[in-house]
């Protein structure tokens, strides 16, 4: 870039002239009292709820407790140098992120700010981060799928666009890989993803970050990063400030994905923030809107009707239970919010299977209607088998002596756990999922050894790209199942060419 | 401006009763001194927050102190001794000046300017900025601050008119740097 001098003095000059030399009004307070990315403020009359201050020393807050006698300011900024006694000024402004399609490809923070280093974001519009959610008349059921390209979720609890689908589940569960390949199976799909973290580790974001980029989904996210590093008040926000983005998206007719890691982290956040400013703590000491706090945000994830543009926000919140106890606070809040959860189990991700998802315990009240045709019909049993498997499983570990159908079960059940296995950042087409999930409910597999499963997958399907794609083509075309006979003969014709491994 | 809820309450039962006794003037300009003698002396307060000088000592060190002012001013200083909210006087004596001022329809205005203002220049500001704010005139103090390099910043409580030099080159150059 080339600057020229007399063209900034140009440009200098016109501002000059045209400043308006009028007085500026502005409405003042005090600052009585400072600390923990707190203050208070005496006078500042007339101050709303939510609206940006400014200290003297330019740090941006944001008025939160309107008392009698004084307002409680969250600091968005360093406070080290706010004194008491400083000024602070109005500046009649509710806080706004940068929005827009320049956004994508960077991380930014919770004020929008880049923070990954390639320069500034030339963004040319804002919206306010607290924003009404789209009203009943504005809003469409879910209907398009969203494919996350995991075998387990897609056929077990199949997510549309539009929702809100809980993951759960303890810490290192695998969680946020459930997210970051979520995100990489949207590549040419058009859609826009958004990943909030929330309270990570700069090193885990980082590693996300470059999960992204190796994959070329950066092309096509938008991270918004507050670490552990952040003071609370940006942790609080940063969830507000990625669906904001994403509005602006949805608005203009485009489909969105928001994950938001974590939303458990958010919420101590506000709790923090909360008894800074002395609002009286609840159960586990969060304060009385910490259900609002989750729920004005999810709400604003929605599938616009026709009339609207017909764009669509899907959430995906995280949260992290200890120990499994799904009955918390936060825990049962929010997933009386979604439209389902996908539990993630520490057992289950230790003995192996992974992604660690509980069939049983995960549900998806809304995603059934926005599956494909195809994967409807291999998937329905689905879940009917795992039920009947893990049920047996505990009982048929004493006898050995078992009839043929429950023998026939068992062995159905254990290749179905094989098959809903998957590996990290390998997201699986909807086609091919519904081509193997066929096999495997049609009792195609049950002739192959439990441990042959995987390799005979990866196997089939590469095989299927180069000798059968017209029933792939048929699948992604018509989103219903070729013909019986067709789907039969291609399966054998792979099954002749297998070496079982025994 | 907002004070204390408990300062609020004794100058809201003094006003009412020196509107009783149709002394407004006298009790403000009494307070006004009281308020001073308050500030210039910081041993006084510190003495009347002392636990270990008896309420009675307290009381007779007040009255003999403040021997001139009126009854109302002076038991409203003894009854805040009793109850124990010797800190709060400032705050009664601001309290009780804006409810006046209120009632008068006149504001507080803290002038900054680089040089001392003349008498008409202070009706001037007065007359202009009291419309503004829908008042009948302004009490203005005058403040002498080089900083400001020209023109006039006004306070009326919490609320600042900024056109000063300093001010406009301030934002002039935020304009410039973003």
């Amino acid at each position: 870039m080339s600057i020229k001098a007399e063209e900034i003095s140009a440009l200098i000059k016109k501002q000059i002239e045209n400043y308006q030399s009028e007085m500026k009004v502005s409405d003042v307070g005090t600052v009585i009292q400072i600390g923990d990315g707190i203050a208070r403020a005496h006078g500042l009359d007339n101050v709303m709820a939510g609206e940006l201050v400014e200290f003297s020393n330019g740090v941006m807050g944001m008025a939160q407790n309107l008392e009698e006698n004084n307002v409680g300011i969250i600091i968005l900024g360093p406070f080290k140098d706010i004194r008491e006694g400083d000024e602070v000024r109005r500046t009649g402004r509710i806080m706004e992120v940068p929005v827009g399609q320049e956004l994508v490809g960077r991380v930014v923070n919770s004020l929008g700010q880049p923070v990954d280093g390639l320069g500034p974001i030339a963004t040319t519009r804002t919206r306010p981060i607290e924003g009404g959610a789209p009203g009943v008349m504005d809003r469409k059921s879910v209907h398009e799928p969203l494919q996350t390209g995991i075998k387990a979720i897609d056929a077990l609890v199949p997510i549309g666009r539009g929702q809100r689908e809980l993951i759960i589940g303890d810490r290192q569960t695998g969680k946020t890989s459930v997210a970051i390949d979520s995100i990489l199976n949207q590549k040419d799909q058009d859609m826009i993803c958004i990943y909030v973290a929330i309270g990570q580790k700069e090193s885990t974001v980082r590693n996300a970050v470059e999960t992204l980029r190796k994959h070329g989904a950066l092309d096509y996210t938008i991270v918004v990063t507050a670490s552990a590093a952040s003071p609370a008040p940006m942790l609080f926000l940063a969830p507000y400030a990625g669906i904001t983005m994403g509005e602006e998206f949805m608005h203009s007719g485009k489909h969105v994905l928001v994950v938001y890691d974590d939303l458990s982290k958010q919420a101590s956040a506000y709790r923090e923030l909360s008894l800074l400013l002395r609002r009286p703590p609840g159960r586990e000491a969060f304060p009385g809107d910490v259900f609002y706090l989750h729920s004005r945000l999810l709400e604003r994830a929605a599938k616009l009707s026709d009339a609207k543009g017909g764009g669509s926000i899907t959430a995906l919140p995280f949260v992290e239970t200890q120990a499994g106890d799904i009955s918390a606070y936060i825990p049962t809040n929010v997933i009386s919010i979604t439209d389902g959860q996908i539990f993630l189990q520490s057992d289950l991700f230790f003995s192996g299977v992974r992604p660690a998802i509980n069939a049983g315990l995960s549900v998806s009240r809304v995603g059934g209607s926005a599956q494909i045709k195809a994967m409807k019909k291999v998937s329905g049993t689905l879940r009917l088998d795992l039920a009947a498997y893990r049920e047996l499983e505990a009982f048929a570990q004493f006898g050995s002596d078992l009839d043929k159908a429950t023998q026939a079960k068992l062995n159905r059940g254990a290749r179905t756990v094989e098959v809903l296995k998957q590996d990290l950042n390998k997201p699986l087409n909807v086609e091919k999922q519904v081509m193997i999930f066929y096999s495997l409910t049609k009792g195609h597999l049950d002739d192959i050894p439990v441990t042959d499963i995987r390799r005979f997958e990866g196997e089939f399907l590469s095989w299927l790209d180069h000798n059968h794609t017209e029933l792939l083509d048929h699948i992604r075309t018509t989103k219903g199942l070729p013909e019986d006979d067709a789907m039969k003969a291609a399966i054998n014709e792979f099954k002749k060419t297998f070496v079982k491994s025994e | 401006m907002s004070y204390s809820t408990v300062a609020k309450r004794y100058a809201l039962a003094l006003f009412s009763i020196a509107k009783e006794q149709n002394q407004l003037e006298a009790i403000e300009q009494e307070l006004r001194t009281v308020k001073s003698v308050f500030i210039q002396n910081k041993e006084l307060s510190i003495l009347l927050e002392n636990p270990k000088f008896s309420t009675d000592k307290k009381k007779d060190m007040l009255k003999e102190a403040f021997s001139s002012v009126s009854v109302p001013v002076l038991n409203t200083l003894l009854l805040m001794t009793d109850r124990h909210r010797e800190d709060q006087v400032v705050g009664v004596v601001d309290a009780f000046i804006e409810l006046s001022n209120e009632a008068r329809g006149i504001a507080e205005a803290k002038v900054y300017s680089v040089r001392a203002l003349t008498e008409d220049e202070k009706t001037a500001i007065s007359a202009s900025f009291a419309k503004r704010i829908g008042k009948q005139s302004l009490r203005i103090e005058n403040v002498i601050d080089e900083n400001i390099l020209g023109g006039l910043k006004v306070r009326i409580g919490n609320r600042i008119y900024d056109g000063t030099l300093a001010g406009k080159l301030d934002r002039l150059e935020r304009e410039l740097v973003r």
